[in-house]
């Protein structure tokens, strides 16, 4: 009697101890696309925390040999040599350094101004709601890439320049998605009945409401991260982007370009490496959203 | 109805007046003016004080801003710095070829994309579905710049049977249109087979197919119908959006539209260029976005419903 209890109670404590992350971690280990996309995805991020390790900057990334330069890809260069003769292969590494540090952090930014923003204008409502909105239409009005550029060219080029021009271009989306998000929370009944038990606004904000979006904001962030991967790479390659020599991936592309006739490896290479980290980025962050709304997938 | 219609249009002004705020200041606080990137050096002080007085760079920027927009209000977008054309003319003499540029894109993405789309719904879960849904995938991933540059190496370096940029043969509009329409046809794919699959699930099709209705019927009258309001929805407001300059595909091809002028504008620092085509291309998206919000007014009784009066005096979604 007693034994079945407890067995009984351990059933019942595996079940609360999957929380709500464990769920959807379960559900995302079943999808393979998504799985595939979070390996590539970690492992670009293992390359670009120790690109300093299997590369010396100096020498091998910015460092230049006239003799080598535009030798085709071959074994001892897998990805083929610059104009400069540096390895296209070492750069592209090291690049995912800058590329991918310059997505991060404008992310971040955007998410720093427009999380609590959305999440103000869906909470408070009214007048601050309606305001804000509007100030979102206005920069929603001008596509993000013009935005952009419109940006580096006021600030002028450099690469915290390019981090604020694409997360200021990408606030408006994230606040209007966070808002959405906090707008269906705050109607919900538990919402409703924990001010009926009369906890603090504050409390019911962060315990009640902000966990329960955080879902929607985490596969807004990976897309988003996708998108501002492409965005850093569009700047640099009008040549807005990273000051040279660089080798953010953009400007790379942007520099073989002008060899494109006898040397089109050097334009193809930086941007499969692109199309790889936003092709998992993308399957990741669907994955995500499969994962966490099951009602989605069909 | 037409209430509706004048609370949108009233709503554009600030619209158009924050844009223009916005993109004048940024533009014009940029380090370094349009006289900064001429070449001055055999000019003397003097010259070049003459030149920032004759374009009026030496007032302080507020007042630039005033006067600006007092000559916007008289529907002056002023002149270009380095052509002396006025800004209207240049955008009209350019919208054109964007608008040949975006019809063609919006064809191969239509044409492609909402077939497949229809296909995958069907057959959901099958290779077909699957492939449908990494190439929409792909078409989102792959940097739109980049897939220009790789078909101008395929097809007119290695191939030699298509121009790599320009617009002067009539062969010229068909790589930018692929490259434009490829990142586009992604997005349309996934609405299509997203909605699709939202009708093919309903009530009313199994009655169809009940009563004995061929099932191209069920699909092509009953299904693809009600689908048909989000995918035009979708399409349209690409369709404004790439006519409102397509910057990076115009620049890779070197394609003569509005998108190629604004970059051109920037780095030139030709403050009126840009201003007047920022503006003008914000009243494009809206005006467009206004026009497809009556269309289905028009085409969806559902949508009338919710914002026009009912009983009672109370009015939703305005």
């Amino acid at each position: 009697m007693f034994k079945k209890k407890e067995k009984r109670q351990s059933i019942a404590s595996q079940y609360a101890k999957r929380t709500k992350l464990g769920e959807i971690w379960y559900r995302l280990k079943k999808n393979k696309g998504a799985m595939v996309g979070l390996a590539i995805v970690a492992l670009f991020v293992l390359i670009a925390i120790f690109a300093d390790v299997m590369f010396d900057y100096d020498t091998q990334i910015a460092g230049y040999n006239l003799r080598n330069k535009l030798i085709k890809p071959s074994l001892e260069h897998p990805f083929g040599t610059d104009e400069m003769g540096r390895d296209l292969f070492a750069r592209l590494l090291y690049g995912t350094r800058f590329s991918m540090a310059i997505a991060f952090s404008s992310v971040l930014f955007s998410v720093c101004v427009g999380l609590p923003m959305g999440a103000m204008c869906g909470y408070l409502g009214g007048k601050f709601d309606l305001i804000a909105m509007r100030l979102l239409d206005i920069l929603r009005s001008i596509p993000g890439i013009l935005m952009g550029i419109v940006i580096v060219s006021w600030l002028g080029q450099s690469t915290v320049n390019l981090v604020i021009a694409i997360g200021f271009s990408m606030v408006a989306p994230l606040a209007s998605a966070t808002r959405a998000a906090v707008l269906t929370v705050r109607n919900t009944e538990y919402v409703e009945s924990a001010r009926s038990i009369g906890l603090s606004e504050w409390r019911i904000v962060m315990v009640h409401i902000i966990p329960n979006c955080l879902s929607t904001i985490l596969v807004q962030i990976t897309l988003r991260v996708a998108n501002a991967i492409i965005a850093a790479s569009s700047l640099s390659f009008l040549g807005l982007g990273v000051p040279i020599p660089s080798p953010e991936w953009g400007a790379l592309l942007s520099a073989g370009r002008a060899y494109i006739r006898n040397a089109s490896y050097l334009t193809i290479f930086p941007g499969m490496a692109i199309m790889v980290l936003v092709l998992s980025l993308n399957v990741l962050g669907d994955g995500l959203r499969d994962a966490m709304d099951p009602k989605m997938h069909k | 109805m037409l209430q509706y219609i004048w609370k949108r249009l009233l709503l554009l002004i600030p619209v158009v007046l924050g844009v223009s705020l916005f993109i004048f200041l940024a533009v014009n606080a940029a380090s370094g003016d349009f006289v900064d990137s001429l070449n001055t050096d055999d000019m003397t002080k003097e010259e070049i004080i003459a030149i920032r007085a004759h374009y009026g760079l030496d007032k302080p920027l507020l007042v630039r801003y005033g006067l600006y927009m007092l000559d916007l209000l008289h529907g002056n977008l002023g002149k270009s710095y380095s052509t002396g054309l006025p800004v209207f003319e240049m955008f009209m003499s350019k919208i054109g070829n964007t608008l040949y540029l975006t019809i063609g894109a919006s064809l191969v993405c239509w044409i492609l994309a909402i077939p497949l789309g229809i296909f995958a719904a069907q057959h959901q879960g099958s290779i077909l579905d699957n492939a449908a849904s990494v190439l929409g995938v792909l078409g989102l991933s792959i940097p739109n710049f980049w897939l220009g540059l790789v078909l101008i190496i395929v097809f007119s370096q290695y191939l030699r049977i298509l121009p790599s940029g320009g617009a002067e043969t009539a062969a010229s509009v068909i790589l930018p249109a692929i490259t434009l329409g490829t990142g586009q046809m992604a997005v349309l794919m996934r609405t299509t087979r997203s909605t699709m699959v939202d009708c093919l699930s309903q009530d009313y099709l199994r009655t169809a197919r009940a009563k004995g209705v061929a099932e191209k019927r069920v699909i092509n009258l009953h299904a693809l119908r009600n689908a048909l309001i989000p995918i035009i929805n979708i399409a349209l407001t690409q369709f404004a959006a790439s006519l409102a300059g397509a910057a990076l595909t115009e620049t890779v091809f070197s394609w003569p539209g509005v998108g190629k002028m604004i970059i051109d504008g920037i780095n030139q620092r030709d403050t009126p260029v840009v201003c007047g085509s920022l503006i003008l291309k914000c009243i494009i998206i809206s005006l467009t976005v206004l026009l497809i919000d009556l269309l289905f007014v028009a085409v969806d009784p559902r949508v009338k419903t919710s914002f026009v009066t009912v009983k009672g005096g109370k009015k939703e979604n305005v």
